[in-house]
């Protein structure tokens, strides 16, 4: 089924952020700057979210843009694409003032943009070029005003350079194989060179392993964050353009060599997950700890995939949301914290800051045990899915899931305890609590996780249709594969 | 029908009040104490009327079951999550004992902790337990008790460290967090393996379905964890005095009366997957009567109230094991009723037990025999000895767990670390290694006393 956006919702949410990026970068002052941000991503997200429920009313269908047909609104990314620019309003409205600079907002701009690029399009070229404008911000020091202390670190940059190239590898790879007009799009890709196109999905395969930050390449994250700008790291992660790249592409256009490699992938995923959580236990460095708790429980995002059943894809994509929202709140709350305290915390003090910032504790609790599945949460329904998809797929993995989810609810109760919990000290005291844009911001993310949780279809519907679409394909291909044997 | 209505009102008064309370506070409202105390005592006030109409209107319409559904939860192809309760005469008693004694201990903590400036947050957390253990018992299947389940023990641990101020109570609600939630991985992964295997997740159809004894084996033993963490049953003990450090209502409610026996409870449910396997039947059978000897001995030389009554627990807890190991189902449904309403009188009567004694001893004259030390005699000298060292270090089982399970685990952990520690300083810019390097002093310290390693004190 083919239909058409009314209006070219898509292209509006791409372009507002970029145009606005250049207005911005030139602004006066950084609260201007913040203020035209905002009115960008607002009007990203009204456009966002009238294309979801277009979507949404023509029953999941796949929606083309009337102009830039490779821009599609379909079940698979109709979630992904307003929660992005909801999770990046956020960022924007929530950011310390002493963090927020023009060049700031404009980098935040730029990467939301390039997200959004990257979900919309059917096209690998344009995701690919997406994929590479994505990590501008983060090559470019002047966007957020990193100093010699805080720069991505080399092997960080290299990782990250590494995922680019491999991108655009097998892009050029594709491009050679096929010979199509379209020959970007996903259905005429199936039908090239096969050799080429082997060689191309590893190229992204390896492309995804990079970005993931999948054992042993994980580390750019674990530095990135201990030294980097933590809010815009935390967007780029959770854009997880990696496992998007993994449902967009590589099973709907490639199932048969999918279905071979992505086991290793979701086994790779697995063990980063479980080394993550163990390495975890050593580790007390709050900024650290937090992007150990990301790259574990997002790893888990590539198990469901993986499994290739239409529970385990869905609690794929739902777990996707929950480790979005509330890994932002982790690090929101965070951000906030660390831009009160006059002295950088070293971890291992307690801070007892449960008696001046109450509320500030209560959005961090609830996001740190939403993440690995408190009932009542959205949390609970994702795992209980990728759960139950993972066991029917490996029932070994399964095991070391459970485990990994506690270990991972240890780590949270840990490092809340550390930041709220015990005697406070003179400076704790003095702490104010979350402030009111940070509280309504804080209050939207706990909302949705809870409210979620308790009606989890609301979320859910769209993601098991593109979850069963998903699992079609690839149990058709098994399918046809056993008849030939 | 206006059965199934009644009952899902009092399922979730308890969670309505929590989330008004919860919300209310979040933007900004601060309810004072005797509205908040009023308002949870008119909740279980409501809820225990409602049981008492429900259990009067079963007898005189002879109906032994009541059903009560709200739909699934949430469905993806063939796989359905439904919102199925159920009071049957193994969920009836605890649910009414639920609603009694959380009331009951409500009304005892609004004096308690009045002006205590955690009392919203006590409050609060009751309610959520409430719902939870309500959630917990009322559960028609596997999966809705993994949300009740969860929700009584992450109240629980909450409430130890209610006491925030202070490290001992944080770190020792951190402990038994992290002893439930491995625990846990029991019910989690015992509740996927049954659509695995093909066994409905409905308690209900348990009775006419045939297991297969490997299946039975395999899905109890995982049962039996997630019991056992919950239960704390042997060699999972040593969170029990470390939970005594909540307020005392707190301890009363969850260690006198109903988190306690939530594991026998879910024993309870699986019986009939138990009965099909001889294995798990022995272990929970076994395991029973480790603790009950265990709590008895532990509760002897415990030196404060609180953490011999929770022995004293303990080993009652062991004994319905092993009761329902027997195929004692009814006897153990009347042990746990009987012991939770004694065990919650015992613990709200702990702040005033030398009060108690005093008055005693004054009544009596002045004669008060020493009790206990009869069967003692029996046992050689040296065994008794023996018995008494292992008594007074709660029978080593968490020194063997550090040792055996946390500190491996902390090994293999550290290594990771080293190994980060070197990829993350490798390209370090030089402005960072000149920053790292004046903190190097520091750290080479930490590292020496093995601050990189988590705290023994965090595990």
């Amino acid at each position: 089924m083919s239909e058409q956006l009314i209006f070219p919702w898509l292209s509006l949410s791409v372009i507002a952020p970029l145009l606005f990026a250049t207005w911005t970068w030139r602004a006066p002052q950084a609260e201007a700057a913040r203020r035209i941000g905002l009115i960008a991503l607002t009007i990203s997200l009204v456009a966002l979210l009238a294309a979801s429920l277009q979507a949404a009313l023509y029953h999941c269908a796949t929606l083309h843009e009337p102009f830039l047909k490779f821009f599609v609104a379909d079940a698979l990314n109709a979630i992904p694409l307003p929660l992005f620019a909801a999770l990046a309003l956020g960022v924007l409205s929530f950011a310390p003032r002493r963090k927020v600079t023009p060049h700031w907002v404009a980098g935040v701009l730029l990467l939301s943009a390039a997200t959004f690029a990257a979900y919309a399009t059917t096209n690998l070229a344009v995701f690919a070029l997406a994929w590479i404008v994505s990590l501008v911000p983060f090559f470019v020091k002047r966007f957020f005003n990193v100093t010699d202390e805080a720069e991505m670190p080399k092997l960080a940059r290299a990782i990250l350079i590494g995922s680019c190239l491999m991108v655009v590898t097998a892009v050029a790879l594709i491009a050679l194989a096929t010979t199509e007009g379209a020959r970007f799009s996903m259905v005429t890709v199936r039908a090239g060179n096969a050799p080429l196109l082997t060689a191309a999905f590893a190229l992204l395969m390896i492309a995804v392993f990079l970005r993931k930050g999948l054992l042993p390449a994980h580390s750019w994250m674990l530095a990135s964050y201990e030294r980097g700008p933590l809010l815009p790291l935390t967007l780029l992660v959770n854009g997880h353009l990696g496992a998007f790249l993994i449902a967009r592409f590589a099973l709907p256009a490639l199932p048969d060599i999918a279905r071979g490699a992505l086991p290793l992938l979701g086994d790779l995923g697995l063990v980063t997950a479980l080394y993550a959580a163990v390495l975890a236990c050593a580790e007390r460095q709050p900024r650290r700890l937090l992007a150990l708790l990301s790259i574990s429980q997002s790893s888990f995002i590539l198990v469901g995939l993986e499994s290739a059943n239409a529970d385990g894809i869905t609690g794929a994509l739902i777990h996707w949301q929950v480790v979005a929202v509330a890994t932002t709140m982790l690090a929101l709350v965070y951000t906030a914290i660390e831009a009160r305290l006059a002295t950088p915390w070293d971890g291992v003090r307690s801070l007892g800051l449960a008696a001046s910032a109450p509320r500030l504790a209560v959005f961090f609790a609830t996001g740190g045990l939403a993440l690995v599945g408190l009932p009542l949460t959205l949390g609970f329904a994702a795992e209980d899915l990728l759960l139950h998809g993972t066991l029917e797929s490996h029932p070994h993995l399964g095991f070391i899931l459970a485990l990994v989810t506690a270990l991972n609810a240890f780590h949270v109760l840990r490092l809340f305890i550390r930041l709220f919990l015990g005697q406070p000290g003179r400076e704790a005291r003095a702490i104010t609590d979350a402030l009111p844009r940070e509280r309504w911001a804080l209050t939207v993310a706990l909302l949705f996780l809870v409210l979620g949780g308790l009606r989890p279809m609301t979320l859910m519907r769209l993601p098991a249709e593109a979850a069963g679409r998903l699992a079609a394909a690839v149990s058709k291909i098994n399918h046809d594969s056993a008849h030939l044997r | 029908m206006e059965f199934s209505y009644l009952l899902i009102a009092i399922i979730f008064l308890p969670g309505l009040l929590f989330a008004a309370l919860g919300l209310s506070w979040l933007l900004g409202a601060t309810p004072h104490e005797r509205l908040v105390a009023q308002l949870t005592k008119a909740c279980y006030a409501l809820c225990t009327l409602g049981m008492a109409w429900l259990g009067v209107r079963m007898i005189v319409t002879g109906q032994t079951v009541v059903r009560a559904s709200l739909g699934d939860w949430f469905t993806v192809e063939q796989y359905h999550f439904p919102l199925a309760f159920v009071l049957d005469r193994v969920a009836f008693p605890l649910v009414a004992l639920t609603v009694i004694l959380v009331g009951t201990v409500a009304a005892f903590s609004q004096s308690y902790l009045h002006r205590d400036e955690g009392y919203l947050r006590f409050f609060l957390l009751l309610n959520l337990f409430g719902f939870g253990a309500l959630l917990l018992f009322t559960a028609a299947t596997v999966d809705l008790i993994i949300g009740g389940w969860e929700l009584v023990g992450l109240t629980s641990v909450l409430l130890i460290g209610f006491f925030q101020f202070r490290e001992e109570p944080v770190y020792n609600a951190l402990r038994v967090f992290l002893a439930y939630r491995v625990c846990d991985i029991g019910l989690l992964t015992g509740a996927a393996l049954l659509h695995l295997y093909h066994v409905p997740s409905a308690f209900a159809e348990w009775h006419t379905h045939e297991f297969s004894p490997a299946v039975a084996t395999i899905i109890g033993l995982l049962l039996l964890l997630a019991a056992m963490g919950k239960a704390a049953q042997v060699p999972f003990s040593g969170w029990l005095p470390r939970a005594m450090e909540g307020p005392t209502p707190s301890s009363a409610i969850f260690y006198g009366a109903l988190s306690i026996h939530a594991g026998a409870y879910l024993l309870l449910r699986a019986e009939p997957l138990l009965a099909a396997s001889r294995v798990a039947t022995a272990a929970v059978i076994a395991i029973g009567l480790l603790t009950a000897l265990h709590g008895t001995l532990t509760g002897r030389v415990s030196a404060d109230a609180k953490t011999a009554l929770a022995y004293a627990a303990l080993t009652q807890v062991g004994l319905i094991f092993v009761e329902i190991g027997f195929g004692f189902t009814r006897l153990a449904l009347f042990h746990i009723c009987s012991h939770a309403v004694a065990r919650t009188l015992q613990f709200l009567r702990a702040p005033s037990m030398l009060h108690d004694h005093h008055r005693l001893h004054a009544a009596a004259g002045g004669h008060l025999g020493t009790t206990g030390a009869y069967y003692e005699q029996l046992l050689p000298a040296g065994f008794r000895a023996w018995l008494y060292r292992l008594a007074l270090e709660r029978g080593q089982h968490d020194t063997a767990l550090e040792r055996f399970i946390v500190a491996p685990v902390l090994w293999l952990a550290h290594r990771f670390h080293q190994l980060e520690s070197y990829l993350s300083n490798y390209d370090t810019p030089r402005a960072s290694k000149r920053r790292l390097a004046k903190r190097a002093g520091v750290l080479a310290s930490n590292r020496d006393t093995g601050a990189l390693q988590m705290e023994a004190a965090d595990v």
